[in-house]
């Protein structure tokens, strides 16, 4: 197994912000694989809290992974039923992150929701 | 099998979740001889056949002790039938939610160990999105007819509806007729008796829903002490990373087709001094892009600071110290990995990299 490493993104972020910010952590630099993503609070030195999603990634051990490893990510709001039906709709052809259904609590828009990450190789 | 497996599944959901006895909905016999129906299936026009008599006995009545007594009559008898009807009907949530709920989870869990004994991805995936699409109508179900909230929850909010309206009656059953009217009580019964309904738990839960997220949220888990927020990559800086990444893979295939154009014996064979010619020949084109790649970026005074950063890695360092011929392909790649890492946060040094790339490799 790689190296563990985390990045820490706002998580006054969009779903696509959220997104697009984890498909960069894995491209950039030596070859990464997303294990999760999970809204946790940030209390400050000031006193004050922000609210932050703490994305893991596990680096892969070749150069050559690169050809193979999920870059393109999705992340569905499944709070509601249509939700749901939508991860249910995109996982064609994806692989949900977590293993089959998993699913991670993190902030959007600063609010707290459920959601599946559903990736695949571009 | 199969059959079985299915007249046993629906047996259980029939059992499971069956119809429960529903509550008493009638006034014992003779309490009220001259009112109006009090034994239909309805509990409402039972009450209502019921005090329509007793409106009219308070009405006829001719001293207020009279009228004060047959308003409180009232009001002890509808309340016993009202706390009846409710203690059967509390009792019916809960029974047949948990009993579906046991049902549900029995699903839900058999399918995600089912996800985890299936070989092959195509039968995973198809168990992965089959639970979905099931935890999808159950949380529409938990949404639509509980609004998400376990069943205690709704019985503790409705017994305090309750409790505070039964409060207010006790209050004024004191009071004379001319204070409390027979109607006043009227009003007040029919306030006890939504009370103790689900929708009027509902309606004061979403009262309290601002408290409810605060208590959510302290059970998200918290960090201190000084912590790097990474800004979310911008449109430019993510395309231009795209792009490099594109870069990479393209070049990484050129390794990869190269060595199977020139393919070696399996270790532990030893190979042959032809075939060793052959893969260096083959790798020459991609392995020249490479050198010429790393090349251009030392000699790039804009990723001079990078570059020194990746020196300094011990890892890449000892890639360096090599003898060139003793680079090999994978090692650039690491090398070219490692840079895009320290300028990844910087578009117009990605560019510059991206620039190098796309001139050596167009």
């Amino acid at each position: 197994m790689g190296e563990q490493t985390k990045e820490h993104y706002p998580g006054s972020a969009t779903l696509e912000e959220t997104a697009r910010a984890c498909r960069d952590e894995v491209i950039a630099g030596r070859p990464k694989k997303l294990i999760s993503v999970e809204g946790i609070v940030h209390d400050k030195e000031d006193g004050t809290e922000e609210n932050v999603n703490e994305a893991t990634f596990e680096t892969l051990g070749s150069p050559r992974d690169r050809l193979t490893m999920l870059n393109d990510f999705v992340i569905v709001d499944v709070s509601t039923p249509a939700g749901a039906a939508n991860a249910a709709a995109a996982s064609a052809g994806r692989t949900n992150i977590g293993g089959p259904a998993a699913q991670f609590n993190i902030w959007v828009n600063d609010k707290q929701t459920p959601v599946q990450i559903l990736g695949k190789h571009t | 099998m199969r059959g079985i497996l299915l007249s046993v599944l629906v047996f259980m959901v029939a059992f499971m979740t069956g119809c429960p006895q529903g509550p008493s909905k009638n006034f014992p016999g003779g309490i009220n001889p001259g009112s109006g129906p009090t034994t239909t299936k309805s509990l409402v026009t039972n009450i209502n056949g019921y005090l329509k008599q007793k409106q009219l006995d308070f009405d006829a009545a001719a001293t207020p002790a009279e009228k004060q007594r047959i308003r409180n009559d009232a009001i002890d008898d509808v309340l016993a039938v009202i706390d009846d009807n409710y203690t059967v009907y509390i009792s019916n949530i809960e029974a047949r939610r948990s009993s579906t709920d046991f049902l549900l989870d029995v699903i839900e869990l058999g399918t995600g160990a089912a996800t985890g004994i299936a070989k092959g991805e195509r039968p995973n995936q198809i168990l992965g999105i089959a639970l979905t699409a099931f935890r999808g109508g159950r949380k529409s179900s938990e949404l639509n007819f509980y609004k998400q909230q376990t069943t205690p929850i709704l019985i503790s909010k409705m017994d305090d509806n309750r409790d505070t309206v039964l409060g207010d009656i006790l209050e004024k059953k004191p009071s004379p007729a001319s204070d409390y009217s027979m109607k006043g009580a009227i009003r007040d019964l029919v306030k006890y008796y939504n009370a103790g309904t689900l929708v009027r738990a509902f309606t004061e839960l979403a009262k309290s829903t601002a408290v409810q997220a605060q208590a959510s949220q302290a059970r998200v888990r918290h960090l201190s002490g000084p912590l790097k927020i990474s800004a979310i990559p911008s449109l430019a800086l993510d395309e231009v990373l795209v792009k490099i990444d594109q870069q990479k893979q393209n070049l990484i295939q050129q390794v990869m087709s190269a060595e199977a154009a020139s393919p070696l014996p399996a270790a532990p064979a030893v190979p042959t001094a032809p075939q060793l010619t052959a893969r260096t020949a083959a790798l020459q084109p991609v392995r020249a892009k490479l050198i010429s790649i790393w090349g251009k970026v030392e000699s790039n005074t804009k990723l001079a600071v990078a570059l020194a950063a990746v020196k300094a890695t011990p890892a890449d360092a000892a890639i360096l110290a090599k003898a060139p011929a003793a680079i090999t392909e994978d090692d650039y790649l690491n090398l070219l990995d490692d840079l895009s890492e320290k300028i990844k946060t910087d578009v117009d040094l990605s560019r510059e990299l991206l620039s190098i790339l796309m001139t050596v490799n167009p």
